[in-house]
């Protein structure tokens, strides 16, 4: 609990607080000051002789349509948290409903509503407590200040469940390959944390809390590798999470999924076999752009993510080195040190000192063969020489910067795209001819 | 009789029992609304709605002031949240 922050712990708080324990408070309250009111009204009639007053049938009819007006308004008080409560789940219900698109199954938090709590939750007498006033005294004890902002508790708690509701449909889902009604829901689900900036704050709350957490061992999250080592590796850019850009930073990440479950990356990541996690980070889209690339584009539209591309290439360095299997290891982390120590001599070449071009580019190929092996990594030729052209083409004698060095290390998928998908078939073009 | 349907017949039965008990509530306040009069039942009357105007304030009051877990109350953490923020762009 030391991670969070006192604001964050209040605020996770305040949406169960508000539309739940308040109201409950507030008719406890009422039942107890109602009993002192009518020890005083008891003392109050004595005192003006009230009690012995004679009532004539006027008296006596005015006095039963005041006591049947009482009589409601207590009940409506005494049902309003349970009103609201219900009003909430009926809420987030009907939101869930609204937006499937025709054709789209009923979520599964509709059909245990209609069959379990619809009973409960539309039945006429909480209804006419709404109308009654039961609905404008919940709606007035949910407005709660935050940050100078009157905010409506309950149009929160209704996201929230919303977003829960939500969650149930993607039980049984088949999370390395996403089917489009999957993604659809985690398209909505996410753009649902988006509608509200008082939830989004508490998300971006919870992140900065779980990166603190996790930094000082309070909590430990362990999964398989490659991915342990990369999400440890990379949560730490969550530790400034805002409202501001966690909406952002949550759509590059649900976009970069996408592009991993669509081209079979998290199924050949699965599967444990480096080769097929290769084809797959290479797979083109139409216009020949490698998945590799579009996770790179995804990752450097936004500020925020932009510091991953280094995590992406030191999973580059393991998967180029064949121990893509055993995660961004320190051994990997120290290859890739010196790789960017190393590539600096790569690009040192002068271009001048050699006749032609392709003498040039023969000895940065050399050079980049050298200083790979240098560090273990044994690629072959033709991958070489086409990462060798492509720092020819883009580098030649500049110094490196860290972003430079991990663009390099990415031009390996362009490289084994551009030899590995069309190997050369001998004598076809003897045969052509 | 399996508990499936056991439990959707008394979900069934909630919404009557409710209606039950309200309507008796009611009934039973206009009963003694009859008997007391107009001028009692209107003492009677306001000493209610003072009650809810009493415990809805209270509740106003405890929701801008309720304590987390540090023991602060809600103006305090937002202060603090302030003041940190504050400190943190200097």
């Amino acid at each position: 609990m030391n991670c969070f922050e006192p604001d964050e712990a209040v605020a996770i708080a305040a949406i169960p607080v508000t539309t739940v324990a308040f109201p409950i408070l507030f008719v406890v309250l009422f039942v107890l000051i109602g009993l002192l009111f009518l020890i005083a009204y008891g003392i109050i009639s004595r005192v003006l002789g009230l009690a012995k007053m004679h009532n004539t049938l006027l008296t006596r009819l005015l006095g039963m349509a005041l006591g049947a007006i009482q009589g409601i308004a207590v009940a409506g008080l005494l049902l309003m948290p349970l009103m609201g409560f219900f009003g909430i789940v009926h809420d987030s219900v009907e939101s869930v409903k609204n937006v499937r698109q025709e054709g789209e199954p009923s979520p599964r938090a509709a059909l245990f509503y209609d069959e379990y709590v619809s009973p409960i939750a539309d039945n006429p007498v909480l209804k006419a407590t709404g109308f009654f006033g039961g609905d404008y005294m919940y709606k007035a004890l949910n407005k709660v200040h935050v940050n100078g902002e009157a905010v409506d508790m309950r149009e929160q708690a209704v996201t929230l469940f919303a977003v829960c509701e939500e969650t149930a449909d993607l039980q049984g889902a088949d999370f390395t390959t996403l089917t489009e009604q999957d993604k659809a829901l985690i398209v909505r689900m996410t753009n649902r944390l988006n509608e509200s900036p008082y939830v989004l704050d508490i998300f971006s709350s919870m992140v900065r809390g779980t990166v603190r957490a996790l930094d000082g061992g309070y909590i430990e999250i362990s999964m398989s590798e490659p991915y342990n080592s990369t999400f440890h590796n990379s949560v730490h850019i969550f530790a400034d999470s805002s409202a501001e850009n966690l909406s952002e930073d949550i759509e590059t990440l649900r976009n970069i999924y996408f592009l991993l479950s669509d081209d079979g990356v998290l199924v050949a990541i699965a599967n444990g076999d480096d080769k097929e996690v290769t084809d797959a980070l290479t797979t083109a889209d139409d216009s020949g752009e490698i998945v590799m690339r579009r996770i790179i584009r995804e990752l450097d539209q936004n500020e925020h993510t932009r510091p991953l591309v280094s995590e992406l290439s030191k999973l580059s360095v393991s998967l180029m080195a064949g121990s893509f299997g055993d995660g961004v290891s320190e051994n990997v982390v120290a290859t890739y040190e010196n790789l960017k120590t190393g590539l600096q001599d790569v690009t040192a070449l002068r271009k001048d000192d050699y006749e032609t071009d392709e003498e040039y580019k023969g000895a940065v190929s050399d050079k980049l063969d050298e200083t790979l092996k240098g560090e273990g990594i044994e690629l072959e030729a033709d991958i070489i020489d086409k990462m060798a052209d492509y720092v020819a083409d883009n580098y030649a004698g500049a110094e490196l910067s860290d972003a430079d060095v991990d663009d390099i290390l990415i031009s390996y998928y362009d490289a084994y795209k551009a030899t590995g998908e069309l190997p050369p078939i001998p004598g076809l073009e003897e045969a052509v001819e | 009789m399996g508990t499936e349907s056991v439990t959707r017949a008394l979900l069934n039965w909630v919404p009557w029992v409710l209606a039950g008990l309200v309507a008796l509530g009611i009934i039973i306040s206009a009963f003694k609304g009859a008997r007391r009069g107009i001028f009692r039942q209107g003492i009677r009357f306001v000493s209610v709605v003072l009650a809810v105007v009493l415990c809805f304030f209270l509740v106003r009051w405890a929701q801008g002031n309720y304590p987390d877990y540090q023991g602060m109350t809600m103006g305090e953490a937002a202060e603090q949240a302030r003041l940190s923020e504050q400190y943190a762009s200097l």
